[in-house]
């Protein structure tokens, strides 16, 4: 029996209608990104199985309309329109409206009904607007639209089944009614066509006429460069007789829509609901901004309460398991690499987890509940100060985890100067992976037992995170002023209705967020540990030819461990990394650090997080039962606060990241703006820290 | 009493008050953007409030709920009925 061939579905929809809940209500957790063909970036996938069809479903970024305005917009418009690639369509389009604005809602369905793919309307929050009074009647819908139509509630799991019953029987289609456009745009449409290449369809053409300068136009215009005159020229004589593009567009189409929604609704009982209760006091100027900065505090603590134990227990744990493979495995330079390689660099990763997860869970409950676009509109004025805008606020927000996650989610940003300038200073955002340095530092150089004051090391680190925070605005503003110079980003931001968090969706923004990060940064910081380690660990031999490591074990079987440690030291230095760390180390020295620091830094530049491991590796133990802090206070050149503070300002502001840069040059689709980003922050690394030195040896000597 | 039309722009509103909307000035990519979410003519607006130092603002279109700019809002023209 052949298998028949799964029926691929597009989710399209508003923004904020709960399409994504519906498609994790679909597809459970089994739910993956891949590419889809004609389109540059990874769509969510599911696959889902119904009455023994496989049905392939795919979740589309929300749009406004088929006349894209951002990244995301762009997607649904490439695979509706089927740019790039016709064969490519989805089988049948579910298009998600909101029951409560079935007006703005209609007008993508209304668009997409003349693609002429088949169109099934999935209603929500039809109990909302049943409360409210705005009763639908489902049939007439149906009728005046010519579509299907369901009604569903995703998290009760209602509709659920019957959306799926019509899915499978989309070769049945009613068809769509079509609209009627005045006389001279068909006119056009067909002059148009005769010079494209045979078979294109109608609402390419059309497409191609509303949106001057968009996807349709461009490939249309790539198969026949006279395109692009008989569009203008098309334009203008549509204008003469007051057809006016592109708002002649929305007037047609929406005075369409109403007259085919006449009678199907009935009003809502008042105008005010409790998210407009509830907005008179969170979008207040006092009060709203008090929530604010109490809800900021809270997504920071966070982070330091619930996280940085976390991240303790389980660096504690990989040292554990590092420290039994070097006992009981034979000895080696496997053994060693599996310790102190592999073991570290998985370690390495997984450490961040608590901290990224936390961090995340508390941005997608915020977002869920409709709050994220309250506090972008609260924080509007003061972006718009550094040429953003609030909807800059949020990706800034999520570099504090990671900054990966956060420059993908830069992709709802409209102005391209905007985003760019956004993703460009992302990476100076205090990221987790920061934080093991400060709390190194800050334990090594500003404890309480070197004769600072208690507060002091609360304060280093706050002031730590301040300096990305502040620097971040700064360095957009500046980019605004002179490369990325503009008119001010538009903000145009729909504020959707609270509603209590769904705890799946929460899960899945959270698991999204983690993978991207394990993922993507994961391999590269895996990577980056096991060439470091490589790099220490050879070359293995002294000048005499004689093994390193075979000669500390021989010591350390003697009981001659003090002799053993003062070996390694030499090891390490005599490295590969050693010799380039000292080779380095006169660049260095204006900035208070030794060559150890110096070949730790470095070690550092394609991932961050291998700073703490490298530094352990470096730095000779005294006595053997001494941790890191310990043993960067008491070498023959203890760590002096000088020298602690610039390390942290370097890390502070250094672009040590590659999975950072390639996300950039992948979603900027250009290598110029990675080595913009990694020239600029480590050009700002190095006078900061040089600063901070300065600073530091006038305040502590 | 008698309620007479009267004109302002968006930005003109009062909180609490309502108007409709009359035309969007312009043919760029902000007038397009807000005609296809629906502000045109004979819409509803209200204003609900305003962000700190006064802007952005917050409005009711019809149904649902936007945040603007001040400096965009003024784009809207609307037409209000205002007692004598």
């Amino acid at each position: 029996m052949t298998a028949e061939k799964p029926i691929t579905i597009a989710l399209v929809g508003n923004p904020n209608v709960g399409k994504t809940t519906l498609f994790n209500a679909l597809s459970g957790l089994r739910q993956h990104t891949a590419n889809y063909p004609g389109v540059t970036v990874e769509i969510k996938k599911a696959s889902v199985n119904h009455k023994g069809r496989q049905i392939d479903l795919l979740d589309l970024p929300g749009a406004y309309s088929l006349a894209a305005r951002s990244p995301d917009e762009l997607i649904p418009t490439q695979i509706l329109l089927g740019l790039h690639c016709v064969e490519c369509r989805p089988d049948v389009v579910v298009a998600v409206v909101d029951a409560t604005n079935l007006e703005r809602n209609l007008y993508l369905v209304h668009q997409a009904l003349e693609v002429n793919l088949p169109l099934i309307l999935c209603l929500t929050m039809v109990d909302m607007a049943e409360a409210s009074g705005a009763h639908i009647r489902l049939d007439l819908l149906s009728e005046r639209l010519g579509c299907q139509v369901v009604a569903v509630q995703p998290v009760k799991g209602k509709g659920i089944e019957q959306l799926l019953d019509k899915v499978l029987e989309f070769q049945e289609k009613p068809l769509p009614v079509p609209m009627v456009w005045p006389e001279e745009l068909i006119t056009e449409t067909k002059r148009i066509s005769g010079l494209c290449k045979t078979g294109t369809p109608d609402f390419m053409v059309r497409r191609a006429l509303f949106d001057k300068d968009g996807e349709a136009a461009k490939d249309l215009i790539m198969e026949n460069r006279a395109i692009a005159d008989a569009l203008i020229l098309a334009r203008k004589n549509l204008a003469d007789i007051g057809f006016v593009l592109p708002q002649a567009e929305s007037i047609h189409r929406y005075a369409d829509i109403r007259v085919r929604i006449s009678g199907v609704q009935n009003s809502p009982k008042g105008n005010r609901n409790w998210t407009d209760r509830l907005d008179a006091w969170l979008t207040h100027p006092v009060a709203g901004t008090l929530f604010f900065l109490l809800a900021m505090f809270l997504v920071f603590e966070s982070v330091f309460w619930l996280a940085a134990p976390a991240m303790e227990w389980m660096s504690s744990v990989h040292e554990i398991l590092a420290d039994w493979i070097l006992a009981t495995l034979p000895q080696g330079p496997f053994t060693d690499l599996l310790a102190n390689g592999i073991v570290q660099g998985v370690g390495g990763v997984l450490v961040f987890l608590p901290q990224i997860c936390i961090l995340f869970t508390m941005l997608a409950i915020l977002e869920d509940t409709g709050y994220m676009a309250r506090a972008a509109f609260l924080v509007d004025n003061l972006m718009s100060r550094c040429g953003l805008s609030g909807k800059s606020f949020i990706p800034l927000l999520s570099s504090l985890a990671c900054a990966v996650p956060g420059i993908l989610s830069t992709r709802v940003i409209e102005d391209r100067r905007d985003r760019l300038a956004t993703i460009l200073v992302a990476p100076l955002m205090s990221c987790s992976a920061r934080l093991p340095v400060y709390t190194l530092v800050v334990a090594a150089c500003f404890a309480p037992t070197l004769g600072h004051s208690p507060w002091l090391g609360g304060v280093v680190l706050f002031a730590m995170y301040m300096l990305g925070l502040i620097l971040a605005p700064l360095a957009a503003l500046l980019l605004k002023k002179t490369l990325l110079r503009g008119p001010t980003p538009l903000f145009v931001l729909e504020l959707p209705r609270y509603q209590i968090p769904n705890w799946k969706s929460v899960l899945h923004k959270v698991m999204d967020a983690a993978w991207s990060f394990v993922g993507r940064a994961g391999s590269t910081i895996l990577a980056a540990m096991v060439l470091i380690w490589a790099m220490l660990y050879f070359p293995s031999t002294d000048e005499n030819g004689k093994s390193y490591p075979k000669e500390i074990r021989e010591l350390r079987e003697a009981e001659k461990g003090e002799e053993a440690l003062v070996l390694q030291a030499k090891w390490r230095e005599n490295s590969f990394l050693g010799t380039t760390g000292k080779a380095m180390e006169p660049i260095f020295r204006p900035l208070g650090w030794d060559w150890r620091l110096s070949v730790a830094a470095i070690a550092s530049f394609p991932a961050r997080e291998v700073v703490v491991g490298t530094l352990a590796q470096l730095y000779a133990q005294e006595k053997e039962e001494e941790n890191l802090v310990q043993a960067l206070q008491g070498t023959d050149s203890p760590l002096t606060p000088a020298s602690g503070l610039s390390l942290m300002v370097f890390f502070a502001l250094c672009c040590q990241c590659v999975s950072t840069l390639v996300v950039i040059g992948r979603e900027t689709k250009s290598w110029l703006w990675p080595l913009f980003t990694f020239t600029y922050m480590t050009t700002l690394a190095y006078a900061g820290a040089w600063i901070a030195f300065q600073l530091g040896t006038w305040i502590w000597g | 009493m008698q309620a007479f039309p009267s004109f302002c722009s968006l930005d003109q509103l009062l909180p609490g008050e309502t108007a409709w909307v009359h035309h969007v000035d312009g043919t760029d990519d902000l007038s397009q953007r807000l005609c296809d979410l629906g502000l045109q003519q004979g819409v509803e607006v209200e204003l609900l409030g305003k962000a700190p130092w006064g802007d952005p603002i917050r409005l009711r279109v019809g149904n649902w709920r936007l945040g603007l700019r001040r400096r965009e809002a003024a784009r809207i023209l609307l037409q209000k009925f205002s007692p004598r």
